[in-house]
């Protein structure tokens, strides 16, 4: 781990239905919800600054709809912000004021990002190995031998038995979908990895198992992560640093165990605790 | 004999929303350490102990007072005041924490562990599975348990792995939270030997035991929380 950031983030704000005059102004920050009172836009992401160092995995943890997914479609430059600064040192000053095709080139190039949703992740109607062919091929990978091995060996690494390589992610079952995701998201060696809710849904053993092949993925690689899950088990094995979110904003960060075994703020404190209770 | 850690009037309570309370970890501990010393801290259950230790390592964040630590590598810093990534680094390179609980990830082996733990302070791969092999051995964990997933482990065979992973390496500052709870006398004896010579090659450590005679022989000095200070050179 160096202590050189990945990316850094300054005040990303989002908002779905493009709000009014009431919460476009000093309203916005001051809403105790995400919702305006006023027109019913969500503000989803509320001036959200964040680093991200060098080989490092980010925790982000929040109850549902506290703008996770929306924060790490942003990085991937699948959602427009209405504000917000992103740094990519070496590569951009802000990647957010770039246009659409330069982005895809900065996300072809060094980013991966495994979907909450599959649906949004994989073709359903390609099968695996062309899923990561498309991602190869966008990354420059077009020697057909090439490509096929660098295919196998990928699907390898999430250990996808070879005789299905060839059906299409539609009648995987969740585990398998999900490790499609990884093997695509990796393909084009990222410097970045988002992984948004990578285990949810999933039962022990795979969570085991996808869990394992991130972890090595991730420092055999020297990969930096942004990891979203709401299982705190998942965090604190994984994350060396957690922010938690509520209603768009960040209200908490620190170092994974100190978010964890001391947490500060009202709503962290009952998010430990409630799942502590189980 | 170099300082290595100065902890001056560091206080810790806790503010839990729900039931709206403020509980005392501890109250203005102040205490010193060098090179090759080893303090142990006594007291009560629920004295504050453990918190003092957290605190140290930043697991706690501290509601006041300094914890000065004297790197190899930054020099004189408050552990209270430094960016988090150096805390990382310095919990990597040079502060190990041993409890009785060992957490690790699913499916990564018990060699893994002490290997990756040895990696962190900045060997060689090749150097890194030669000293986790020899640490392995060293706590007499059966080699049939080296390739496999300690989640399956004994309580016995749990604490050793820990044990092994932390003094794979040679910290500079080792806190030690009972972690011998549950050792049969052989493999406490083990340990106390393996502290030793960590402590012949310079490693300042914290310990808190409930096994007196453990401690005897080890501490020289002791921190009782009761006394707010402390009780004598090994004196018991
Ligand atoms: N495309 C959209 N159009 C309108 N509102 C949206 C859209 N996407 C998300 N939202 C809203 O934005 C808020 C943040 O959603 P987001 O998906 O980021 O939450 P999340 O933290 O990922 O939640 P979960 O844990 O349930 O996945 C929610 O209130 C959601 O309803
Ligand atoms: N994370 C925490 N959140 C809230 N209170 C805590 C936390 N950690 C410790 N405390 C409280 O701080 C006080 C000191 O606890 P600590 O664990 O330091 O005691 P100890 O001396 O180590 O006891 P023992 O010998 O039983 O391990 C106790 O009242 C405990 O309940
Ligand atoms: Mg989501
Ligand atoms: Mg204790
Ligand atoms: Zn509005």
């Amino acid at each position: 781990m160096r202590s050189d950031p990945a990316l850094s983030l300054k005040n990303l704000t989002v908002c779905y239905g493009g709000g009014c005059e009431a919460c476009r102004g000093e309203m916005a920050k001051g809403m105790k919800k995400n919702r305006c009172p006023v027109c019913g836009s969500i503000w989803a992401l509320r001036e959200v600054s964040l680093s991200l160092f060098s080989g490092e995995i980010l925790g982000v943890v929040g109850e549902s709809g506290s703008g996770k997914s929306s924060l790490l479609k942003c990085l991937y430059f699948d959602e427009i912000p209405l504000g917000g600064q992103l740094t990519l040192p070496d590569i951009a000053e802000n990647a957010f004021s770039l246009s659409r095709q330069a982005q895809r080139r900065i996300r072809n190039a060094h980013m991966g990002m495994v979907h909450q949703n599959p649906m949004l992740g994989l073709r359903m109607d390609y099968s695996a190995a062309a899923n990561i062919a498309e991602n190869l091929i966008a990354a420059n990978c077009r020697n057909v031998r090439l490509l096929q091995d660098r295919i196998d060996e990928l699907l390898d690494i999430v250990e996808m038995s070879s005789y299905r390589r060839r059906e299409t992610p539609r009648h995987f079952s969740g585990g398998m979908q999900q490790r499609v995701q990884i093997a695509k998201a990796i393909a084009n060696r990222p410097d970045i990895l988002l992984l948004d809710e990578v285990t949810t849904g999933l039962d022990l053993s795979v969570q085991a198992k996808i869990l394992d092949v991130l972890k090595k993925i991730i420092r055999d690689f020297n990969i930096s992560a942004v990891l979203v899950s709401h299982d705190l088990a998942v965090i604190r094995m994984l994350a060396h640093r957690t922010v938690v979110m509520l209603d768009g904003k960040i209200i908490e960060q620190g170092l994974t165990d100190q978010v964890l075994e001391d947490p500060q703020h009202f709503y962290t404190q009952q998010l430990v605790h409630s799942l502590l209770c189980i | 004999m170099n300082t290595v850690l100065q902890v001056r009037n560091l206080s810790k309570d806790f503010y839990l929303y729900n039931p709206g309370r403020v509980i005392d970890g501890c109250r203005d501990v102040s205490f010193s350490l060098r090179e090759k010393e080893f303090l142990g801290i006594t007291g009560a259950s629920g004295s504050g102990k453990s918190t003092i230790l957290k605190c140290i390592y930043q697991t706690y964040r501290v509601k006041s007072g300094e914890i000065f630590y004297f790197s190899p590598t930054a020099g004189c810093v408050d552990l209270t005041k430094i960016p988090e990534r150096e805390i990382t680094r310095i919990r990597r390179q040079e502060i190990g924490y041993v409890s009785q609980f060992l957490e690790t990830l699913p499916r990564v082996t018990a060699r893994q562990i002490v290997e990756d733990s040895a990696l962190e302070a900045g060997v060689s791969r090749e150097e890194a599975q030669k000293a986790a092999e020899e640490v392995l051995n060293y706590f007499k964990l059966p080699l049939s348990l080296w390739d496999i997933y300690p989640y399956m482990f004994s309580g016995g065979e749990k604490l050793r792995l820990n044990l092994a992973k932390a003094m794979v390496k040679t910290p500079r500052l080792l806190l030690l939270d009972e972690p011998t709870a549950s050792l049969d006398e052989d493999a406490k004896k083990l340990v106390k030997e393996l502290l030793q010579k960590l402590i012949q090659k310079g490693t300042a450590m914290i310990g808190i035991f409930h096994d007196l005679d453990f401690m005897r022989g080890l501490c020289d000095h002791v921190y009782n929380m009761a006394h707010g200070g402390e009780a004598g050179k090994g004196n018991l």
